[in-house]
């Protein structure tokens, strides 16, 4: 069975109650793995059977914070190499972290493409609507260490507290585009600009770490980490829009 | 006379003591973590008072956006006959319930650049209200009009219609007995609805992040302004909270002093 | 004027049916309560409306159960009610001024009159006084200057002296008795009220009865 604990800033309620019983292997992981979480954990439950997933969601401030704070967990995704840092600062982390997958931004087009974006400068129009993730959220730090490096300055509507947020406002045609990850443009099946320009995007990426949590890994937590780095995680991460290391 | 003594029964004591407790104790715990030394450098930073300048603008529309919008409702549906007065009622009461992220949802299928009234006002005014001031504003007013009508009519319906006959009687029209009488008359829940009406747009987060986004200067409220920097720097968000927190006892404080029955 | 009603009205428990002239002069209506006097009133005023039926007052059709109905505030009416109803926010000159600045008089020459119409309810040096700070007979004093400031050619009395104290009441009568509207109407369960009006409206066993006085 698969519970997905969906958690804002209400560390505080979910840690009081998220506390599963002791045989199943509780996953804390960023907003952006998700979906393709979902889908590894059914896998994983398939191939076997007595493995009881929890996963909790959590915007990566969100995962530190309850990390911080002792809730109980075996395995943390972050979305970033920072968010890792902190969580290995934070004492709890006992193995090095590995990378099991990269995200790059895309520049997402609302349906029909009604603001004419057809090149990666068209996001510095002021005349458009343009959405972007808040700087201290990982797709925010990212876009705009993308947009410095083409020499250009973003300056968006909005900055959207997460990448998910930003995606749905682009889906629903709210922002006329937005630098988003691939892997939520795909999963929205939102139209993306494809020119020598944006293509430079994909030279900056966020990696996507795994920690095992706390003195004595499972047995069950380990199996979970195999099945995600072995080949049926690499493709389903694949399948998802995530680059592999 | 003295009161005879009344032994109070510990089943109603015990959970009336934990249901304070529960109340109390976020703020017990907010206080004590409150970087007190450094509060009035990171609550005069420049990014704060950006954020305490669009507040200030938004909240103070919206609390006059309801006081325009809101007297009209509240007399409407204390004094008017409607049909389906219990789902009006609903309608009107449904904002403090319902999770006001759902209701910033609500707003972009309505207002957004391709919600229902929104692509009209796209079109035809050239208007768009999401990631704007005046969105949330809207947002702001939304959250908060319900706690102004519902004020002010339960005030119009103790109130009565007596003083109304009498203006009319002495020549009034409907509408400067509204302003005349029935206004002056209910004045001070007037007060009252505009004080918990600007401290509920005041605190407003979620609406607004959905329906107004968040760009400093522009949308970014002192709520958002908190959620913003509780991801990158936390003793800030604690100084801002522990100035909402102010604000928002000093308004509750007021209301009991003046307005609500003791 | 003459006020003429043909209609019925429901009441909660009766439906009350009316066929009353009322003719220029002092009426009195006169009956236990409870049994419709106050109701007579009121769609006189214009605060009810029949359900069947007209209401003329003078030759004007104000009320005819369907089409048309005159609001109250543009009927010539006014009327004291047996609480005094005075707006608590306003000065007692205020709220004799009310009257004629809703006529758009404006605030100087309201303002005069009014003072008048305080000073024969013998009440002009109260005129800056708010209703709270009045006694139950200046209230009601006050409202007698509200209701004959706009010089109404109908006034209509609800009760006037029923909550006021013994020591008030001859006086305030007196200011009634010698109120200049053409047609007086006045509602009282007390037959001391209306000793000298000059014809009767009396509310008995469902029945309305109507006796001009000899």
């Amino acid at each position: 069975m698969i519970k997905t604990g969906l958690i804002g800033a209400a560390v505080l309620v979910a840690s009081a109650c998220g506390s599963a019983d002791s045989s199943s292997v509780i996953v804390l992981a960023a907003s952006s793995t998700s979906d393709v979480l979902d889908e590894i954990s059914q896998a994983a439950e398939t191939t076997n059977p007595s493995l009881d997933l929890e996963l909790v969601i959590a915007g990566s401030p969100s995962l530190i914070a309850q990390l911080e704070s002792g809730v109980d967990a075996d395995v943390l995704i972050t979305a970033d190499e920072a968010t890792m840092d902190r969580a290995v600062a934070s004492g709890r982390v006992n193995e090095a972290p590995v990378v099991i997958a990269t995200n790059s931004l895309v520049v997402a087009l609302a349906p029909g493409n009604p603001g004419d974006v057809t090149d990666l400068v068209d996001l510095t129009d002021p005349t458009l609507l343009i959405g972007a993730c808040a700087v201290d959220v990982p797709c925010g730090a990212l876009a705009i260490a993308a947009m410095d490096a083409a020499g250009l300055s973003l300056e968006p509507d909005t900055e959207e507290l997460s990448v998910r947020a930003l995606a749905s406002k682009i889906q629903l045609g709210e922002i006329d585009a937005g630098l988003i990850y691939r892997t939520d443009a795909a999963a929205l099946e939102l139209e993306t600009v494809n020119t020598p320009s944006t293509q430079r995007l994909d030279e900056h990426t966020n990696r996507y770490f795994l920690a095992l949590i706390g003195e004595s890994p499972t047995s069950q937590a380990r199996s979970l980490v195999d099945l995600i780095l072995t080949a049926t995680g690499r493709r389903i991460l694949s399948d998802d829009g995530f680059g592999l290391p | 006379m003295s009161k005879a003594p009344v032994r109070h029964p510990a089943a109603l004591v015990a959970p009336a003591g934990l249901a304070l407790l529960l109340l109390a104790l976020p703020i017990v715990g907010l206080l004590q973590r409150a970087p007190w030394s450094s509060l009035i450098d990171r609550l005069t930073d420049e990014t704060v008072l950006e954020a305490v300048r669009v507040s200030a603008v938004v909240s103070s529309s919206a609390a006059i956006l309801c006081l325009i919008l809101g007297l009209p409702l509240a007399w409407l549906l204390a004094r008017v006959d409607l049909p389906g007065q219990r789902i009006v009622r609903a309608v009107v009461m449904l904002p403090m319930v319902l999770p006001p992220v759902v209701g910033g949802t609500a707003l972009l299928f309505a207002l957004g650049r391709r919600g229902l009234v929104g692509q009209w006002l796209d079109r035809w005014f050239d208007v768009t209200l999401p990631f704007t001031t005046a969105g949330a504003i809207i947002a702001a007013t939304f959250v908060a009009l319900p706690f102004f009508v519902t004020t002010v009519e339960g005030a119009l319906r103790q109130n009565g219609t007596d003083l109304e006959e009498a203006a009319a009687t002495a020549g009034a029209t409907p509408l400067a007995t509204f302003i005349h009488v029935t206004v002056p008359a209910a004045r001070e829940s007037v007060g009252a609805g505009l004080a918990l009406a600007w401290a509920r747009a005041l605190g407003e987060f979620g609406a607004t992040i959905t329906f107004a986004g968040n760009l400093g200067g522009r949308t970014r409220t002192l709520p958002l302004q908190t959620f913003v920097a509780l991801e990158s720097d936390p003793a800030s968000a604690l100084a801002i909270s522990v100035l909402l927190l102010s604000i928002s006892l000093g308004v509750l404080v007021a209301l009991r002093g003046s307005w609500l029955p003791r | 004027m003459t006020i003429r009603i043909d209609g019925t009205v429901s009441r909660d428990s009766f439906t009350l049916d009316l066929d009353v002239d009322i003719d220029v002069g002092r009426t009195a209506v006169i009956g236990p309560n409870g049994a419709g006097k106050t109701t007579l009133l009121r769609l006189i005023a214009g605060l009810e409306a029949l359900e069947r039926g007209t209401i003329h007052i003078g030759h004007r059709l104000v009320d005819d159960a369907g089409s048309v109905f005159v609001a109250a505030h543009e009927r010539s009416t006014a009327v004291v009610f047996q609480d005094h109803r005075l707006f608590p926010q306003l000065r007692a000159i205020d709220n004799v001024s009310f009257p004629l600045r809703r006529q758009g008089i404006d605030r100087a020459t309201a303002a005069d009159r009014a003072t008048v119409a305080l000073q024969e309810v013998g009440m002009d040096e109260f005129a800056a006084r708010r209703p709270s700070q009045l006694s139950g007979g200046q209230r009601q004093r006050v409202a007698i200057a509200r209701a004959l400031v706009a010089e109404p050619e109908v006034l209509l009395l609800d009760e006037p002296l029923a909550s006021i104290d013994d020591e008030s009441r001859s006086g305030i009568r007196h200011l009634l008795m010698a109120a200049p509207s053409p047609t007086v109407v006045w509602v009282s369960h007390d037959p001391a009220d209306t000793l000298d009006a000059e014809s009767l409206v009396s509310f008995a066993d469902d029945r309305v009865r109507q006796t001009p006085r000899p």
